[in-house]
């Protein structure tokens, strides 16, 4: 009986790798993309600062 | 709420003490979210039996039914959120509405592609406009359209506004897809889990199902801090981009 249904079971699970995948791997990159613009737009404060 | 609950909350709400949680708080809730789905899948595949009706295809439900309790859990909080965008103006509650939407919209998508994959061996069908699923899919097409209006306005105070209100206008949805298994003869089976009469699985498929449901919970208080902590790193960019513009 499994074996007639493990097609289903498997798309269910490779789905759920699919999605939460990219549910982590998008809030990951949207992390380090915000902390690495931050950092220049810091680094660019800083640096109009001690122009001035 | 307590005043003692009610002070947390507001202290939570200051983006600077957030940060400080944020920082502290992801890593370990990423290990226990891990360990959790570990204890999870070990439950759905080697603990609960194959069920009497439906066999081997019950493994479905352990990824099925907590995506669609993270579906509804999601936008309720959305809804809280809106409520705190609209009455207090809080910066917050609009950066968790933000961040929260992708998010739900993920489960609900999930929640939708495991129950058709589900419903094609034990329905025979793929899809059925019954008032189950279509208030799902209903709610699916609302998580993606306050994705949409939050890129369509450009103004912040505006797109918060405005996110808000369809975001509770939306609510409406919540109690329908909680009882359309009881107001109308659907497809889907009625709830088996939260009934006022306890619930009707075995307690071997019960146990599983409520860790997935906790591992699916960690997942996403891990990634919605995660998300947060970079809107609030974005839009504090965007405050100094603005000025050096203005600067120069």
């Amino acid at each position: 009986m499994a074996g007639q249904y493990v097609g289903f079971i498997a798309g269910s699970y490779a789905a759920a790798i699919l999605v939460l995948g990219a549910m982590i791997v998008g809030a990951v990159l949207s992390y380090r993309g915000a902390k690495a613009r931050l950092a220049r737009a810091e680094a660019l404060r800083d640096a109009e600062k001690s122009g001035r | 709420m307590t005043d003692q609950t009610s002070g947390s909350l507001l202290r939570l709400a200051n983006p600077a003490v957030f940060n400080r949680l944020a920082d502290r708080v992801i890593g370990p809730f990423a290990v226990l979210t891990l360990l959790l789905f570990a204890w999870g899948l070990y439950g759905a595949f080697f603990v609960a039996p194959p069920d009497y009706q439906q066999g081997e295809t019950i493994r479905i439900m352990f990824i099925h039914v907590p995506a669609a309790w993270m579906a509804m859990f999601v936008y309720a909080g959305m809804s809280a959120s809106a409520l705190g965008t609209l009455i207090w103006r809080h910066p917050m509650a609009d950066v968790a509405l933000k961040c929260a939407a992708p998010l739900g919209a993920g489960f609900t998508l999930l929640c939708l592609v495991t129950g058709s994959l589900w419903g094609k061996p034990m329905w025979g069908t793929w899809w059925e406009w019954d008032a189950r699923m279509t208030s799902v899919l209903v709610m699916f097409l609302i998580y993606i359209g306050v994705i949409a209006l939050q890129q369509a306005i450009e103004e912040p105070n505006r797109a918060a506004r405005a996110v808000a209100i369809l975001t509770l206008v939306g609510a409406v949805n919540l109690p329908i897809i909680k009882f359309s298994v009881d107001w109308w003869s659907t497809l889907h089976q009625p709830a088996s889990v939260f009934r006022i009469d306890g619930p009707t699985i075995h307690g071997s498929m019960l146990g599983p199902l409520f860790i997935m449901g906790i591992a699916f919970l960690m997942l996403y208080i891990t990634l919605l801090m995660l998300a947060m902590r970079a809107e609030v790193m974005n839009r504090r960019a965007e405050r100094l981009e603005l000025l050096a513009a203005e600067a120069e």
